[in-house]
């Protein structure tokens, strides 16, 4: 049971936050299909926020040391399920990314990041090392990069990434030298390279060049890009008016309601609102990291690191994405963009974060 | 163990620092975006969202002075292609060349194109439309459109001019009174969705077109009608090359017809050659020969430097002026002032022009409004063209006096020669009467007005008795018509040919211009033919042609024939008389055909 040692530790503040930030996204979600044919997805989103809380309690009964102990299982599981769409899905706009049960669908990805995750920070947890050399971070490569290869099949180029970004967060936390971090990010760049010419769809390489010559193709590949960038603008310094944001009611903004959200938020409160907003993301962020220097051990510090650089990772690419600082590849923002896995994943992440500042006292 | 707490919190504090670096630089894109950008970025959403509609406004019509109509609009349907939405480009232009009279090549270019919109055929009649529409091709749609139709078609044509298809008045009134007939666009703004489609929420922005105002002309389509009809006749019989009739009320100003040789038919105008659409009596100038003669005169008495009864001695059948030689019909012997006017001679003409002298002739010729507009509501206008003074030579004023060396357009000299005929005033002519609102509110109605008094009514009156004369036992016979007094001079003026610079032995103009009833003109008319083949006196082609006229008219009009002691009934205003009779223009017209 929680006792009320654990309460006292309690980071209500970090709760408050994210609380706060998906029902701003609730509202968003309704602000963005409201007038299209599925205009009942903010009370899914609703639903799916209430299902995450529950995950987020449920998280906090376990000791982390617990979690992590059995994270490989999860990670196994979690393996075995981004297979199997790979076998028997159904392809969803060129994408086997889903596996559906009965009205439910549910995307391993991000069982896997969190499982991953866990199973990293164990990792080098148990490896007691104060300085981490190349050759300690080849094995969690390998953990991360198996999840990372099966997604990237789907094809999923954006959550594969995120695996990267996952690695790196939590090794650069566990310790990994700066020069193991730079040979790593040699290695990347090789495979980047390696598989532009191999495996990269022309639809990727695509978004790739228009994001660097937007000018290129202006009726296709670069209108997204262009779109964003009128929609954040025109929201100008007060926003256009809730519900009142003419470039994604009138669907010049394509997934407005899940990974181009953020743009939608800066039409409509404009420059106060996307303020506001990274506002309440920078306080979650503070909060995160709050926790990971307070943090009991290095397990805890690793997890909360770890999660930290999914969160920011994710955070940031999507904003970048939306305010053309970065060529569009389909990655959600956090705790706003619709999404009933996705949700439920990041607000585990937070129970994750939660249960490591609570126990920072125990024993 | 502390080691590695440190450490791990030095790595803490970096990923501080990248969460605010990236922070910044999110704010920093931002300002850009939604601060310095805002305006910019906010125009081109609009641009891409807003598509303004335009609303034609209905054209005014035009109506004669009766009422009857001379254009108006009827729905036509115009036929558009949606191109992106054009499943089978080839198929669709095979099927719409079947029924459209466009090139099939021509229509699978046009649905080719990558406008979002393109017009396949402008304004289609009822019929090939409702084949189309049962093709129920994808992309096609359709749109109705007023077209301008001229319900009288060849009638008052120059006058009325055309629209273009986009009802833009491009000759005549229709140009002229654009302004006032076009009415005002409306516009409708809608928002357009990222799939183009419209997307109408409410509070759009719509004003209604406004529609553009009626007009009623003097022109009375009888009329004009026969007038039109009797010159085509004589320009057919004499081979003319063109010819123009201008039938004024010379009491009003107000112009009752203007017809001419060669014309066209407003409803297919691309169909006629530019020069057919030219209203000749106004834009075109030629030199007026003897009719001009009768303003000689009035000028000559007016300076009192002859008198009615003088005689002059014209015998040798022609008269050496600054060395050229100009001559007459026949040597006349001696002849009476009235003589001279009657017998139309060149010698006494140039006689009595040296009397006035240079000095006074060219003063007179300025002040009666020789060389400029008379500023009809017409548009091209010419002013015709008088010689600056400084450039007189010694054979002007002898050219001048028998109607050479100057240029009028028929208009013009009637308008002048008209005062004669109006107790010496000069009237500003007109075509438009009133303009009235769609729902037939008057808005402006142009009453006569004076331009300026050439000559004393008595002048006036002295003139008249000699042009009845003219008509009488002159040079005017032809034009006599039983049981009516009719004033009238001819004119046969040479043409000068500008390439040969000097003027063509076998080129003439014939021309008549006369008033009737003469005891109390409501009829002033100018009959001009161009190049007669054959005769080309302007007693022998102008004259039965101004009879023809004269003749129906009077019995349009009826003007009773001259009886005892009558003659005086008949002055009454008769135009005045036919309203009376219930002729009446009525404010209501009828609603345009559909």
């Amino acid at each position: 049971m929680l006792e009320r040692r654990l309460l006292a530790n309690f980071d209500w503040r970090l709760l408050a936050l994210v609380i706060v930030t998906a029902a701003i996204g609730v509202v968003l979600v309704f602000s963005a299909t409201h007038k299209t044919a599925q205009p009942y997805l903010y009370l899914t989103q609703l639903l799916w926020v209430g299902i995450g809380l529950g995950f987020l309690l449920l998280i906090l009964f376990f000791d982390y040391h617990f979690l992590a102990q059995i994270s490989k299982y999860i990670y196994g599981i979690s393996l075995l399920m981004l297979i199997y769409p790979l076998l028997f899905g159904s392809e969803v706009s060129g994408a086997r990314r889903w596996i559906r049960w009965g009205g439910f669908s549910l995307q391993p990805s991000e069982v896997a990041k969190i499982a991953t995750l866990l199973l990293l920070a164990y990792y080098y947890a148990e490896m007691e090392r104060v300085v981490l050399r190349f050759r300690d971070v080849v094995i969690p490569g390998l953990i991360a990069a198996l999840p990372a290869v099966l997604v990237a099949l789907q094809p999923d180029l954006g959550s594969a990434l995120t695996f990267v970004a996952i690695y790196l967060g939590v090794s650069f936390v566990a310790g990994a030298r700066f020069r193991a971090i730079g040979q790593l990010i040699l290695i990347l760049l090789l495979i980047a390279v390696v598989s532009w010419f191999t495996v990269l769809k022309d639809y990727q390489k695509e978004r790739l060049t228009t994001f660097l010559k937007p000018r290129l193709d202006p009726a296709d590949a670069g209108y997204q890009v262009r779109q964003l960038k009128i929609a954040v603008g025109s929201g100008g310094i007060w926003g256009k008016g809730f519900l009142h944001g003419s470039q994604s009611q009138l669907e010049f903004v394509p997934a407005q309601h899940t990974d181009f959200i953020f743009s939608l938020l800066a039409e409509e409160e404009g420059f106060v609102g996307t303020v506001l907003m990274l506002g309440l993301y920078l306080g979650i962020l503070l909060r995160m990291l709050k926790s990971a220097k307070v943090a009991r051990d290095p397990l805890g510090v690793f997890i909360t690191g770890g999660f930290l650089s999914l969160f920011l990772f994710q955070l940031s690419t999507n904003i970048c994405m939306t305010v053309g600082l970065m060529p569009t590849s389909g990655l959600p923002i956090p705790l706003l963009s619709y999404g009933g896995s996705y949700m439920i994943a990041t607000l585990a992440g937070v129970g994750l974060v939660l249960n490591v500042r609570m126990r920072r006292m125990v024993n | 163990m502390n080691l590695v707490k440190r450490k791990t919190y030095i790595r803490i504090s970096l990923l501080i620092l990248v969460v605010f670096i990236w922070m910044g630089l999110i704010l920093w894109r931002l300002v850009s975006l939604q601060v310095y950008q805002r305006d910019r970025l906010a125009q081109r959403g609009k641009i891409q969202r807003e598509r303004t509609i335009k609303l034609n406004p209905k054209r005014g019509r035009i109506y004669d002075r009766n009422g009857k109509e001379l254009a108006v609009n009827v729905e036509m349907t115009s036929i558009y292609a949606l191109p992106t939405e054009v499943t089978n480009p080839s198929q669709t232009a095979s099927k719409l060349a079947k029924v459209l009279p466009v090139k099939r090549s021509i229509l699978e270019k046009r649905l080719r194109s990558n406008k979002s919109f393109v017009w396949i055929e402008r304004k289609v009649e009822p019929e090939p439309t409702q084949q189309i529409r049962e093709l129920k091709l994808p992309g096609i749609g359709f749109l109705k459109e007023d077209k301008r139709y001229y319900p009288q078609g060849k009638l008052a044509s120059h006058v009325i001019g055309f629209a273009g298809v986009d009802s833009q008045g491009l000759n005549g009134l229709e140009h002229l009174y654009d302004r006032e007939i076009r009415g005002e666009s409306g516009m409708e703004l809608t928002l357009i969705d990222a799939k183009r489609r419209d997307f109408l929420p409410e509070g759009i922005t719509r004003k209604e077109a406004t529609s553009g105002n009626d007009i009623v002309v003097n022109i009375d389509a009888i009329i004009q009608y026969i007038a039109e009809k009797e010159l085509a006749e004589t320009v057919r019989t004499t081979g003319a090359k063109g010819g123009s009739v201008v039938i004024m009320n010379p009491r009003s100003g107000e112009v009752l017809a203007i017809a001419n040789q060669p014309d066209y038919d407003p409803n297919n105008f691309a169909r006629y050659s530019e020069s057919s659409w030219r209203n000749r009596a106004v834009t075109d100038i030629y030199e007026p020969g003897s009719t001009f003669k009768i303003l000689l005169l009035a000028m000559a008495l007016e300076e009192k430097v002859v008198g009615l009864d003088d005689h002059f001695y014209c015998g040798e059948g022609g008269i050496e002026v600054a060395g050229s030689y100009i001559r007459d019909h026949k040597p006349y012997g001696v002849l009476s002032t009235k003589q001279i006017i009657e017998y139309s001679s060149n010698v006494g003409a140039i006689i009595i022009g040296s009397r006035i002298g240079k000095q006074k002739l060219y003063h007179h010729v300025q002040r009666y409004g020789f060389g400029k507009k008379t500023r009809i509501d017409l548009p091209g206008e010419s002013g015709g063209i008088v010689l600056p003074f400084r450039k007189w030579s010694g054979v002007s004023v002898g050219s001048i006096s028998i109607g050479q060396e100057i240029c009028v357009t028929p208009l013009q000299l009637l308008t002048i020669a008209s005062a004669i005929a109006n107790e010496g005033y000069v009237m500003k002519p007109r075509v438009v009467k009133k303009v009235l609102s769609r729902r037939g509110e008057l808005l402006n109605e142009f009453s006569p007005s004076p331009v300026r008094r050439i000559i004393s009514p008595q002048t006036a009156q002295q003139l008249l008795n000699i042009m009845i004369a003219v008509v009488e036992r002159g040079t005017g016979t032809a034009a006599k018509l039983p049981g009516y007094i009719i004033a009238g001079k001819t004119g046969t003026a040479q043409k000068f040919d500008p390439v040969a610079q000097r003027y063509g032995p076998d080129k003439y103009v014939a021309s008549f211009i006369g008033f009737l009833p003469a005891n109390d003109p409501v009829i002033a008319m100018i009959v001009v033919i161009d190049e007669p083949q054959g005769s080309y006196y302007g007693g022998e082609v102008a004259a039965p042609l101004f009879k023809e006229i004269a003749q129906q008219l009077v019995k349009y009009l009826r003007i009773p024939p001259r009886q005892r002691d009558q003659t005086h009934l008949v002055a009454t205003n008769i135009l005045a008389g036919r309203e009376r009779e219930g002729v009446e223009w009525s404010n209501s017209p009828q609603e345009e055909k559909r």
